[in-house]
């Protein structure tokens, strides 16, 4: 996420086109959280080395930049795979 | 509309900026837990900020009340954007959030504030040099809806912003628009 606070919002799901922002990313990470996953957040500016390394799809002039990425056992995969994994994770338990 | 004071961010006023930032929806419960989280890391941001570069950032005052600011970091603060051989200030944001306060000129006190302070200011982050230009990537060109960027680039271009096509821009989209000084 970038410097601006509505990078935040962005990057939990915001939706900056929806006028009613109805779309609110607090239920997302909280969602995320109750299922065990865990969510790190870094600032793209204070970690530049994790900019060069992992986010090269980041608009550099747009402070509400912000890029969601998704692991499972330290291999990155889609979002679908990720929720998929999570759901039938719970149905095990 | 009473006189507007300008005032630059310091570790006093962090709350007049960040709350003016998100104002218009900094209560609205359906979304006001992320955005708040997002406040408070920019408090954060903010006070690194003010320590390592000092200045970064400039608010407006009416009658005493945040209504709006400008925000701006050395260029070569940010990862991804090329190191430039000249003295580069990025404005990240130029805000006045309140329909009603709009087109009263605030936001371009704003800017001209910050033009006339660079061209005498010394900045630490320059080894105590002058500032060379004063550039902006994200408004009208990079960032916010697509219908509303002419009205940004007016906007800069009244206060004496030029395009300039040769600027670096790693995402190709250009149309960044720069200030000499």
């Amino acid at each position: 996420m970038g410097c601006c606070p509505y990078s935040y919002f962005f990057a939990y799901g915001g939706n900056f086109q929806d006028e009613t922002w109805a779309k609110t990313g607090g239920d997302f990470k909280a969602k995320l959280e109750k299922l065990d996953v865990e969510v790190f957040e870094y600032n793209m500016l204070e970690h530049p080395e994790l900019v060069e390394k992992l986010n090269l799809q980041i608009d550099p002039y747009n402070p509400f930049s912000s890029l969601a990425r998704f692991f499972i056992d330290g291999k990155e995969v889609s979002k679908e795979e990720f929720f998929q994994k999570v759901q039938e994770t719970q149905e095990k338990k | 509309m009473s006189e507007i004071e300008i005032k630059d961010v310091s570790f006093e006023n962090i709350d007049d900026l960040v709350m003016t930032g998100c104002a218009p929806r900094w209560d609205d419960p359906r979304h006001a837990q992320t955005l708040k989280e997002g406040g408070l890391r920019k408090k954060e941001w903010m006070r690194k900020a003010i320590e390592k570069l000092g200045c970064c950032a400039k608010i407006a005052y009416l009658e005493g009340k945040p209504v709006g600011f400008i925000e701006f970091y050395p260029m070569r603060a940010f990862p991804l954007l090329p190191k430039l051989q000249k003295r580069t200030i990025l404005i990240t944001c130029v805000v006045v959030p309140e329909k009603n306060l709009q087109n009263h000129r605030i936001g371009s006190k704003l800017v001209q504030a910050l033009i006339s302070d660079l061209k005498h200011r010394q900045l630490p982050c320059f080894s105590g040099e002058r500032v060379e230009e004063i550039a902006i990537g994200s408004w009208g060109c990079h960032a916010g809806f697509p219908e509303s960027k002419p009205r940004f680039r007016r906007f800069f271009f009244r206060n004496g912003f030029q395009e300039d096509s040769t600027f670096p821009d790693p995402t190709g989209k250009g149309g960044i628009l720069v200030h000499r000084l």
